[in-house]
C-alpha cells in the first residue's frame, strides 16, 4: 500500500468521524432544550467545522488551510464568549 | 513521504477525530445542561491536538523543515476552548439561581438536581469556613 492511498483512504475516515460529531452536535444545537445548551453545542459545531478544514487541507497538501482553521476558531471563541457573557449579563431570564 | 509517516498522521487524525466524535455524541446524549458540559471539551482538547499533531507530521515531512503554523493552533484550542466552556458554565449556574429565586417552583428537569447539588456543597464549605477549631481537632484526632 502506497502512502497516498493510506493519507486517502484514513483522511476520508477521519472526515467521516468528524461529520458524524458535526451531525450530533447540530441535534443538540436544533433540540436545546435551553440557551446555554444552544451555545455549548454551537461551541462543538465550530470546533469540528474547524478540525474538517484541517483535515481537508492535510488531503489537499496546501498548509494555508491551517489559517483558515485558526480563523474559524478566533472568530468562533469570539461569538461563544460573547453569548456567555450576554447569558451572564442579559436581564431576560427565559 | 514513507508509508510509516502516512500511517502516523492517519492514526493520529483518526484518533482525534474519533474523540470529537464521541464528545459530539456525549453531547447529545447526557442529560442536564452541568453534565453536557464536559465531554465537549474532549474533543477541544486532546482530539484537536491529535489531528493538529497529525497536521503538523504532514506538513513538516512534506515541506523538508519544520512548519510552526500548526503549532500556533495546538497552543491556541486547547488553551482557549475550556475558558468558554468555564465562562458558559458560571453564566448557566448564575442564570439557574435566578430563575430559582424568581420562580422557586421545581419543575424536575435534570438540572434542578445539579443545582441542589452545587448549593449543599456550598453550603457545607461555608459550615466549614465558620468552625475551623472543630476541622483542626478532627485532624490532630
Amino acid at each position: 500500500m502506497t502512502a497516498e492511498a493510506i493519507l486517502h483512504w484514513g483522511l476520508l475516515a477521519a472526515h467521516g468521524l468528524l461529520a458524524i460529531g458535526l451531525v450530533f452536535a447540530a441535534a443538540r444545537l436544533i433540540r436545546g432544550p435551553r440557551a446555554q445548551d444552544r451555545v455549548l453545542a454551537f461551541d462543538a459545531v465550530y470546533l469540528n467545522a474547524a478540525l474538517q478544514v484541517v483535515v481537508f487541507g492535510m488531503r489537499a497538501g496546501q498548509s494555508g488551510y491551517l489559517e483558515a482553521a485558526l480563523v474559524m476558531t478566533l472568530l468562533g471563541f469570539a461569538g461563544s464568549s460573547a453569548l456567555a457573557k450576554f447569558l451572564m449579563r442579559g436581564e431576560v431570564i427565559e | 513521504m514513507t508509508p510509516f509517516v502516512a500511517a502516523v498522521v492517519v492514526l493520529l487524525a483518526l484518533f482525534g477525530a474519533a474523540l470529537a466524535a464521541a464528545g459530539a455524541y456525549g453531547l447529545l446524549r447526557l442529560r442536564s445542561f452541568y453534565e453536557r458540559a464536559h465531554p465537549a471539551t474532549l474533543a477541544a482538547t486532546l482530539g484537536a491536538t491529535s489531528i493538529l499533531l497529525a497536521a503538523l507530521l504532514f506538513y513538516s515531512t512534506s515541506a523538508g523543515r519544520l512548519l510552526p503554523k500548526a503549532l500556533l493552533l495546538i497552543v491556541f484550542i486547547p488553551l482557549v476552548n475550556p475558558v468558554t466552556t468555564m465562562l458558559l458554565a458560571r453564566a448557566a449556574l448564575s442564570r439557574d439561581r435566578a430563575k430559582r429565586r424568581l420562580a422557586p417552583v421545581a419543575t424536575g428537569s435534570a438540572d434542578e438536581d445539579w443545582l441542589r447539588e452545587a448549593d449543599e456543597l456550598v453550603r457545607a464549605q461555608a459550615e466549614a469556613a465558620k468552625q475551623p477549631a472543630v476541622r483542626e481537632d478532627d485532624g490532630g484526632a
